[in-house]
């Protein structure tokens, strides 16, 4: 009876306690398991964002350097062509002329200007306020659009990075504007506060629908030049009521 | 002593389960609506002389709830199926065994350790379904990991007990009562796991808002 107890007794204990471990392991392993699957699949994540980043890095390299040679072209061809027309014409002394050369001497100026805006060797030196006062007035007079354009504060300035960037996007948005918008009149405000700009674009145009927006090249970059400078991004759109945009970025970079 | 700690434990998951009961998943409700029955069943059975009729009519109640339950944490419609078999099955043998074979004055050892190794399976198959989530969340945040952990610590380790429980009664009472030990420290186990499933859920809900 006794050997019965004691076996009885080794039987339930080592069967349970094997059970036990057994089950022990079953959960370690899943838990180790799972906590690997995570790890790899945060890896996977993480390359695709930096190639992602990566892929846009280079399109902005691309698309600034196309921009830096057109504007090159537009400056020292279609310039230089618009300058010996000019003094060709200021050779002639009809008086008939007259207009003529003045409009030459315009689409010089214009010209001159639009290659600067494009060029980003040619933006830096100006605070992100002239730049933008600056294309403005330059959209003014080659676009449709009803353009305001606000300043509130005394001015910073940041580096010449961040400025261009900035300045970039604020393009940007114009672009989207032209391009998509439909848009009417456009607001354009900068408010200089103590530890923060806040640059704002409205526009009247069509809006659209935030989430149902796909990303075109476009609002990428303005999403990447956004977060590469620290600034913080917010675009407010429905359908019928315009867009927008607002960027704010510390002063103190 | 340590079955006063075990029915602290299960009352405690209960209260537990309760506090959170209106925000939780329907599963989750089900298992506190489970621990609070089993709470009931284990405090009355406490202060009954005879009272394995109830824990046999309670097993019936525990093991088809469980496999319901888990049945609607499943997206194969084919282990769906395979616990409403487990259901059906678990039911149909206890009802078989109170009619034909240990009647229901008898603990129903054998039906209790078929189902325990049941319970094992779905519970298997429920952390196999766990690991291949294409969404997957960290399982330590997850309240079901945590309850079929809780599981699986009790049934399949209370299987070499349960099946030799008679047995063992009848070779000496004193052993069973001191072996009852295992089950007790089995339950405190299972039952914390539960407490800590249902905070969780809470937490979880909480990091969501």
């Amino acid at each position: 009876m006794l050997s019965d107890i004691s076996e009885i007794t080794l039987i339930i204990l080592s069967g349970t306690f094997l059970m036990f471990l057994l089950v022990s392991t079953i959960v370690f392993f899943v838990l180790s398991y799972q906590k690997r699957y995570l790890r790899h699949q945060h890896q996977i994540k993480e390359m695709e964002q930096a190639f992602n980043q990566e892929l846009l890095k280079s399109e902005l390299e691309i698309k600034d350097q196309t921009m830096n040679n057109i504007a090159a072209e537009i400056h020292d061809h279609i310039g230089q062509l618009l300058s010996v027309i000019k003094l060709n014409l200021a050779l002639n002394p009809d008086p008939e002329l007259k207009e003529t050369k003045n409009l030459v001497a315009q689409v010089i100026k214009d010209v001159r200007s639009l290659a600067h805006s494009m060029h980003s060797e040619a933006l830096g030196g100006k605070s992100i306020a002239e730049l933008i006062l600056t294309e403005v007035e330059r959209l003014k007079k080659s676009t449709t659009l009803q353009l305001q354009f606000q300043q509130e504060g005394d001015a910073h300035t940041f580096d010449p990075q961040t400025e261009i960037f900035l300045f970039r996007i604020f393009q940007e948005c114009i672009n989207n504007i032209l391009k998509h918008a439909e848009a009417k009149n456009v607001f354009v405000e900068l408010i200089y506060g103590l530890s923060l700009l806040t640059i704002s674009i409205t526009d009247d145009g069509k809006g659209f629908e935030i989430d149902t927006l796909k990303e075109g090249l476009g609002l990428r970059s303005i999403n990447y030049r956004a977060k590469l400078i620290g600034a913080k991004l917010d675009v407010v759109s429905s359908p019928g009521s315009g867009t927008k945009i607002s960027l704010e970025i510390k002063t103190d970079k | 002593m340590l079955k006063q700690i075990y029915l602290i434990t299960i009352f405690l998951s209960a209260l537990i389960g309760l506090y959170h009961f209106k925000r939780s998943p329907f599963h989750l409700k089900g298992f506190a609506l489970l621990l609070v029955l089993t709470a009931i069943v284990e405090i009355v059975g406490h202060f009954l002389k005879n009272n394995l009729w109830m824990f046999n009519l309670f097993g019936v109640i525990e093991f088809s709830s469980i496999f319901l339950l888990y049945r609607r944490l499943f997206f194969s419609h084919k282990i769906k199926n395979l616990l409403l078999l487990f259901a059906g099955v678990t039911a149909l043998i206890y009802l078989s065994n109170w009619l034909f074979f240990q009647g229901l004055n008898t603990f129903n050892n054998y039906t209790f350790a078929f189902s325990c190794m049941l319970v094992t399976v779905t519970v298997l198959l429920f952390y196999h379904q766990l690991l291949n989530d294409n969404n997957p969340e960290p399982l330590l945040r997850v309240p079901m990991f945590w309850i079929s952990t809780g599981i699986l610590v009790f049934y399949p380790c209370n299987i070499f007990f349960m099946g030799l429980l008679n047995y063992i009664m009848h070779v000496s009472m004193d052993l069973a009562k001191q072996l009852y030990t295992i089950i007790h420290i089995l339950n405190i186990i299972m039952y914390s796991l539960y407490s800590i499933g249902f905070i969780c859920s809470a937490t979880s809900r909480k990091s969501l808002s």
